[in-house]
């Protein structure tokens, strides 16, 4: 037997740029999410590789890339406080690959490099499952396999690595999509969960309320739900508040949602009619759940609390989907308060400007109840001065409630919120703060409602005796537009900085799409609906979808082993196939040279001279000639043609057709004559 | 070997497949620990790409075909030079193919790479091992590829039976026999050896006098030469079997092929005796040829 090795390829320059290329990609795919010196160090680090092949310099030696590699590995070990898990361990990757890309000489450290960009490619996943990520993941892949392609292409430049890898991975999607499907996926993890830094989850929305530490809102337009009606109507736009956590106690800086005693339990109302929802909700690795205001039906897995909010029996790393029934209206009748929970809705911070005290005393003196309290504090907000902005800069850290009523004057939901509790608790009105989103837009391509982070909202509830916990919305009062278009008017900066009727007119100008941006919003609306069917479909096929799928798909009880089998199956079979479409590359029409050779070839088959395989050109004119001697010359010639258009030098332009017309006239006497 | 088929592809996995493979089933146990779809996408990718890469290598290396095979003369010991040329059927392209051959004693080694473009016909160079002289015959060329991804080596396999004689390997610094006809006396010290005429250059023999040695062309790093100057007359020298009796058989071989070759490169005229077959006094390449044959066949039962 030969040597294996002797048919592995040596290193071109051409393959290595290949290569380079293929691990620039696979780096920058990883800049969004990592901190920025490994991701850099690795790029200067490729920059320096390419620059010592472009001056053929000899690449640095064991020493340097040891020290490269430690300091990495001590740099990662700083930034993180530990090695393990996944921001270290893709940020040690990226480096360590980096390293070895300096020692890349054979086509053995060639092929490691290669699967290193593989890995780095699996890695992007960790952090973002979205289509974007696909895109580009196919991109890498076709990367990857291009250097590949172009290594073992040989030294020719005539190949097309990019096409023979974009073919290869055509030919490859409907196998893989069949392996996707018929996978057997199992019910829990293999081992536990590393700790994916719990941040997998990005949402406006943070579970506590800190009016002075936020100078300015988020805008992101990240959907964070989608809900669709499956029984009643869609309620008002002002109607839509996605009730999400309630929030109880303060210490005059942060609100926060305080913990309960087990028997506290909130209180699920069956069998009273209202809007069932079917959510689907984004991961952001908390507990809770987002419903209409307010559940009364709450879905398996998740339990009520107090407050009439609901939480998952674990932090949400997927994206889940559940049905919710709700009922709307702004009032949750209840008949008692608890006395624990009178005592958290009546809780104050410790320190409070004596002149907000002297306020809520006036108030509560000249009010018969805690609805004309509410009012009060509404009207000293319709008429202090009040504004609504989203750029409220950062208030006094030591009292910021205090700042914001008293000084500042301008701010967003939450310091409404805030200041309304907090004026309400002073005028010993039990008061909560609830947080969520209000507003979302219905997509019109397929019709499901969507809410966005810029949708987060922050409210209030006040104790009536005898009706419940009532809904007061205090940043309606200044800026009563938030409930009619939900977040998307804070895009419109300009209009919110105005006031009155001026404001009103400069929003519904703001609002009234263009066509501009009526296009922008149905470009955003399929994008959603293909986002939607993406992670319902793709990365939340688990396998009750598995089994859903096949079940419509007739193969009922098919799971695990016989999956396995399918498997194995579909590889096999796939294997035959492709095999039919790489031989049809075969089947394309030969040059001219070559349908003229065998034609020439088949008429002296036919004239009765047999044409072995292992006899060239020269042998088989020899033979011609010495058995039609009548046709001697022509033969002569038009063999010898033959074969200086096939092994001569580049013949030019159209000599071979010439050649075909040639031949063509070659005709050998028959058997029988000869 | 005798039910093996004519032509067969095989498909192996490489080193560097195998590493794929656990790549991607790493990948795998990651995508089902982590329920992760993309990474399930991705390792799905990468088998059904292996896949594809196999059907690729093994349809570039089916679509090659042998268009013929030249042997050219070998002596024992040094192996056997082959050009094989390959086609490209249909035109297509196969970058980067490897081809050896095997013949009696087994596989040669792998020639590589060349690349098949449009225009088709590649011509390469390989060799087999040929350890001992006599006439052989050529079993198996195949050529091979790791295109398009290097995890896969597509490998043909294409019977052949081409017949290719191997000579013995010249050796031994045994003296000439004595010519038949008149023939310089080379160890007398006459300065003029035989006429006047330079006649060309004959290996040197032990204890002949060292004058007429060629020093230039020693100095030039040859081996050591004798001038030969002609006097006229036809010199005929017979290279007999017998002449050496008391010598192994194969070093005899291994003595008159030594004898043989040098006898052409002078171009003198020499005739060879072997128990059973003599050939006829001659010169030239053919003729030497002819004498190389019957020296590599020598023994061979017809």
């Amino acid at each position: 037997m030969s040597r294996d090795e002797t048919a592995l390829m040596p290193l071109s320059p051409p393959a290595l740029k290949r290569l380079k290329l293929a691990f620039l990609l696979a780096v920058a795919g990883h800049l969004p999410h990592l901190p920025p010196w490994p991701t850099a160090l690795a790029l200067a680090l490729l920059a320096w590789r390419h620059y010592l092949d472009r001056r053929k310099k000899p690449l640095p030696g064991q020493g340097p890339r040891l020290a490269v590699a430690i300091a990495a590995c001590v740099g990662v070990y700083l930034q993180f406080g530990f090695l393990m898990g996944r921001d270290p361990g893709v940020s040690a990757l990226v480096v360590l690959a980096a390293v070895k890309l300096l020692e890349v000489r054979r086509s053995r450290d060639f092929h490691l490099m290669g699967y290193l960009c593989y890995f780095l490619t699996a890695a992007l996943f960790l952090f973002d499952q979205g289509l974007p990520v696909l895109f580009f993941s196919l991109v890498q892949l076709v990367a990857i396999n291009a250097a590949f392609l172009r290594l073992y292409a040989g030294s020719s430049r005539e190949t097309r690595p990019l096409r023979g890898a974009a073919g290869l991975l055509l030919v490859s999607i409907p196998v893989a999509a069949l392996l996707f499907i018929l996978f057997p996926r199992l019910p829990g993890p293999l081992w536990g969960l590393g700790g994916s830094g719990g941040n997998s989850g990005v949402s406006g929305f943070t579970g506590t309320l800190e009016p002075g530490r936020v100078a300015r809102m988020v805008e992101s337009q990240r959907p964070v739900l989608r809900m669709k009606i499956r029984d009643g109507s869609m309620p008002p736009a002002r109607e839509r508040y996605f009730r999400g956590m309630v929030l109880w106690l303060t210490d005059g800086r942060i609100w926060y949602p305080g913990r309960f005693r087990e028997r506290i339990a909130g209180s699920p109302q069956s069998g009273v009619p209202g809007v069932l929802q079917e959510i689907t909700l984004e991961p952001h690795g908390k507990r809770w759940l987002f419903a209409l205001d307010h559940p009364v039906q709450v879905p398996r897995g998740s339990r009520l609390v107090p407050g009439q909010v609901f939480r998952y029996h674990r932090g949400i790393e997927r994206l889940i989907r559940y049905f919710v029934r709700s009922r709307t209206g702004g009032v949750i009748p209840e008949n008692e308060l608890h006395p624990d929970l009178r005592r958290m809705a009546l809780q104050l911070p410790r320190t409070v400007d004596p002149r907000l005290k002297e306020m809520a005393e006036q108030w509560r003196a000249t009010s018969a109840d805690a609805g004309d309290c509410a009012d009060k504090c509404l009207d000293f907000f319709r008429t202090g001065g009040f504004a609504y902005s989203l750029e409220p800069g950062r208030l006094d850290p030591r009292d910021p409630v205090g700042d914001f009523l008293l000084n500042r004057r301008r701010g967003f939901c939450g310091h409404y919120a805030a200041g309304f509790a907090l004026m309400m608790r002073l005028c010993g009105v039990p008061v909560r703060i609830i947080t969520g989103y209000q507003g979302g837009t219905v997509n019109p391509v397929d019709g499901q409602m969507v809410v966005r982070d810029s949708d987060a909202h922050a409210w209030t509830e006040i104790w009536r005796t005898g009706t419940g916990w009532v809904r007061v919305d205090p940043t309606a009062v200044v800026m009563p537009e938030r409930l009619e278009y939900g977040g998307s008017l804070n895009a419109s900066l300009e209009a919110i900085n105005q006031s009155g009727e001026e404001r009103s007119e400069a929003l519904r100008r703001a609002m009234a799409e263009g066509l501009l941006a009526r296009t922008w919003r149905w470009i955003r609306g399929y994008w959603d609906v293909a986002r939607n069917y993406w992670q319902t479909w793709v990365i939340r096929y688990d396998r009750y979808r598995q089994f859903s799928l096949l079940r419509h798909l007739g193969a009922r009880g098919i799971r695990g082993l016989g999956l396995l089998g399918l498997v194995i199956l579909v590889l096999l079979v796939s294997s035959r196939l492709a095999r039919y479409i790489f031989r049809c590359s075969r089947r394309r029409r030969p040059d001219p040279l070559e349908r003229g050779w065998r034609m020439v070839e088949k008429r002296l088959a036919r004239a009765g001279m047999v044409v072995e395989p292992w006899q060239g050109p020269l042998d088989i004119c020899r033979e011609a000639r010495h058995r039609f001697p009548k046709q001697a010359d022509q033969i002569q010639g038009v063999i010898q043609a033959y074969i200086r258009l096939r092994y001569g030098s580049t013949p030019r332009r159209g000599a071979a057709g010439e050649w075909l017309t040639q031949a063509r006239k070659l005709h050998f006497p028959r058997r029988s004559q000869a | 070997m005798a039910h093996r088929r004519v032509e067969v592809t095989r498909v192996r996995l490489t080193g560097a497949g195998g590493a794929y493979l656990m790549i991607a089933l790493a990948i795998l146990v990651a995508a089902m620990n982590y329920s992760n779809s993309m990474a399930f996408i991705l390792c799905f990718l990468m088998l059904a790409t292996m896949v594809s890469a196999a059907a690729m290598g093994r349809g570039y290396v089916s679509g090659v075909r042998l268009r013929g095979v030249r042997i050219h003369p070998a002596f024992a010991e040094r192996g056997v030079r082959l050009t094989l040329e390959l086609t490209a059927a249909g035109g297509g392209d196969r970058p980067a193919l490897f081809a050896s051959a095997a013949g009696a004693y087994g596989w040669g080694h792998s020639a590589g790479p060349v690349s098949l473009y449009r225009r088709g016909v590649m011509v390469l160079d390989t060799g087999i091992p040929a350890p001992r002289r006599g006439s052989f015959r050529l079993r198996t060329v195949r050529w091979e590829t790791r295109y398009p991804l290097g995890v896969f080596r597509c490998r043909r396999e294409v019977r052949v039976d081409h017949h290719y004689l191997v000579y013995p390997s010249p050796g031994g610094h045994r003296p000439w026999p004595e010519p038949e006809t008149r023939w310089h006396d080379w160890t007398e010290g006459s300065h003029m050896s035989g006429g006047d005429d330079f006649a060309g250059l004959r290996p040197w023999r032990e204890g002949e006098s060292p004058r007429h040695i060629d020093w230039k062309s020693v100095a030039r790093g040859r081996p050591l030469n004798v001038k030969e100057f002609s006097g006229g007359g036809q010199v005929r020298t017979w290279f007999d079997w017998n002449h050496l009796a008391g010598v192994p058989h194969e070093e005899r071989l291994s003595q008159l092929t030594r004898w043989v070759l040098d006898a052409d490169h002078l171009g003198v005229e020499y005739g060879l005796r072997l128990p059973g077959r003599t050939v006829q006094s001659g010169s030239g390449t053919r003729h030497a040829r002819t004498c190389l044959e019957a020296l590599a066949r020598h023994g061979e039962v017809e």
